[in-house]
């Protein structure tokens, strides 16, 4: 299938399931996800709280904790399978070739270390930096994400700056080896209006200048449109659509897709009630039958909640999970 | 700084008082004895307090007063001895066992409760006696009891540590299990291990004062206190002989505790003032 395609693909994840053994059961986080990415190019990952969408960006990094988190499938970056690699070789990888930036500026960086240290650390650690050369480069990485003063900034510990200054060195941080693959985990949630707003331009401008490729996560549309090429729509664990942009936009196909567009405010329209798409997220312990989405479906039929359907490719680019255009299929 | 703090604060400007001349004491001891601590003089022995002998002689004639002040040299020794040696060995432990977690913390921390279970000083006499008494002995004895304390203090604030998020983001840049210990979590976990080392100073000399006093500390003719002391009570008539350096043990263990007690209530954010 079109699944054959990207030989070049920088990153693909084949058939990944992620599961937690609680005591109240097995909790599948991850459902039989597979996800590309090219190289130089941005794809989004959105979905509401407790789709997955993080816990597929931790194991990527391998960093699902074990016990309690199970891990199957294939994660092959740059022709490697992840996950048969030694610890030790995945760490060589780690923060070199795939870094991560994290959603809570504030926790995420070590309060007792200085802000520069922090950022030459990896630079230490992967690229065998001396400490002058270190830096150097960690200083000219603090002007990049546009921290001004730099020399002063390198200095300051975590708790002397600002979220929006945190956030900076983190994704400094992040950057520090030119990755191959950067994955932005929800990066501007934690942030407030105006500084999600310099976070996003910082990210686009950098896009330009360090062409590495990034996974987005976010449950914000907006920041989707903004600077992705491509999406991937996530519910409940599943991916249920996944399209370049611009199609997706314009013809969403799933119905969680369409509710999650509609649900954007706008300033254009006329005063009325945003849309909301109703009910909630299943727990994760009691899996409708058949689709997930179907108990929040204005489509579903009586077939939806019989039997779960299987992600289609309904053109080379485009795939989605839903009987309506299984049926469609069928027909032509 | 330390003028401002001590001007707030009564019991810690006590405590800075007593310690710091102690220790002055103990680094200037030889220079300021005014005879040898070893020197007999079975004519002049029982001797009360004088001016020529400020806190009298002992059963040979040895001047209390230059066996006090060289007393104060192994009394500090021996407790800064047990207690970095203690809360070292207490750090890697209870670290160890935290950052590893599961079927392993649960078999370590079982083990140091075991010997937290017996009374610390019968214990510690029974491995002194078992050993022989020297200085050496005792203070690993003293080790052997004391380090459980320290290593449930670092496990638990290791497990709550490990979980912030600067350790995953550590993780996530590929950081070594030994650097993310070492760099991220250890740095952020010692501060209330040090509060109890501080707090159990006083402690230690005490016990070392106790277990010299049953005869278990260095041999003779070392000038402990607590072996002091137990001579005086076998000379029980010469009150002299056994209470200055009952007092040098009151005023040295009073003091370390009032420092313990203002740095716990200065790091405890419950209790914070100034100090």
């Amino acid at each position: 299938m079109s699944d054959d395609i990207g030989q070049d693909d920088l990153l693909r994840i084949n058939n990944l399931n992620v599961q937690f053994r609680t005591s109240e059961g097995v909790f599948r986080a991850v459902r039989d996800v597979s996800i590309s990415v090219r190289s130089g190019e941005t794809l989004g990952i959105v979905g509401e709280s407790g789709s997955g969408k993080s816990v597929t960006a931790l194991s990527i990094m391998n960093l699902v904790p074990n016990p309690p988190g199970e891990t199957s499938g294939e994660i092959i970056f740059n022709q490697q399978n992840l996950r048969e690699l030694s610890t030790e070789e995945v760490r060589k990888i780690r923060g070199n070739e795939i870094a991560m930036i994290f959603q809570e500026p504030m926790t995420s960086l070590n309060p007792i270390h200085t802000c520069g240290k922090q950022i030459m650390e990896p630079l230490l650690l992967h690229k065998g930096f001396s400490k002058k050369e270190a830096k150097a480069r960690a200083l000219e990485l603090l002007k990049l994400v546009g921290i001004p003063i730099p020399e002063q900034r390198f200095k300051e510990y975590p708790h002397q700056l600002s979220g929006g200054m945190r956030q900076r060195v983190m994704i400094a941080m992040a950057l520090a080896c030119r990755p191959k693959l950067l994955l932005a985990d929800e990066p501007t949630t934690a942030l407030d209006v105006t500084i999600q707003a310099q976070i996003m331009e910082l990210l686009k401008n950098l896009r330009k200048e360090i062409d590495s490729a990034i996974i987005m996560i976010t449950h914000d549309l907006g920041i989707i449109t903004e600077m992705c090429d491509r999406v991937v729509v996530m519910y409940a664990g599943q991916v249920v659509e996944s399209g370049p942009l611009k199609e997706l936009i314009r013809e969403p196909l799933h119905p969680y897709t369409e509710g999650l567009l509609r649900s954007i405010p706008t300033i254009t329209k006329e005063k009325q009630r945003l849309h909301t798409i109703e009910g909630t997220v299943p727990s994760p312990f009691e899996m409708p039958f058949g689709c997930s989405f179907q108990p929040r479906c204005n489509y579903s039929t009586s077939n939806c909640s019989e039997q779960a359907p299987d992600l289609i490719h309904v053109s080379p680019d485009r795939a989605v999970r839903c009987w309506h255009h299984v049926n469609e299929l069928g027909k032509d | 700084m330390l003028l401002r703090i001590m001007k707030n604060n009564f019991l810690f400007s006590i405590g800075i008082i007593v310690c710091s001349l102690w220790i002055v004491i103990a680094l200037m001891a030889p220079l300021i004895t005014p005879y040898s601590y070893l020197a007999q003089d079975l004519a002049h022995r029982f001797q009360a307090p004088s001016s020529l002998h400020w806190f009298g002689t002992d059963s040979i004639g040895r001047d209390v007063f230059s066996r006090v002040l060289m007393g104060s040299r192994i009394s500090l020794i021996a407790g800064l001895a047990t207690i970095i040696l203690a809360s070292i060995v207490g750090m890697i432990y209870g670290g160890i066992a935290g950052y590893i977690g599961g079927l392993a913390d649960e078999i370590m921390m079982r083990i140091s409760e075991m010997v937290m279970a017996f009374p610390g000083i019968i214990l510690a006499m029974t491995i002194a006696a078992a050993l022989g008494p020297s200085l050496y002995n005792t203070l690993l004895a003293m080790v052997i009891i004391w380090w459980p304390n320290y290593a449930r203090v670092m496990r638990s604030m290791v497990i709550a540590n490990k979980e912030n998020e600067y350790v995953e983001a550590a993780k996530s840049l590929g950081a070594s299990h030994f650097r993310i210990f070492f760099n991220e979590i250890l740095p952020n976990s010692v501060g209330p291990v040090l509060v109890l080392a501080t707090l159990d100073f006083g402690n230690a000399i005490l016990l070392f004062s106790g277990l010299s006093f049953l005869g278990l500390g260095s041999p003779p003719p070392t000038p402990e206190w607590g072996a002091m002391v137990a001579d005086g009570v076998l000379n029980f008539n010469y009150w002299w002989i056994g209470t200055f350096p009952g007092l040098a043990i009151l005023t040295m263990a009073v003091g370390t505790n009032f420092i313990g007690d203002s740095l716990r209530d200065f790091l405890d954010p419950r209790l914070r003032k100034e100090l």
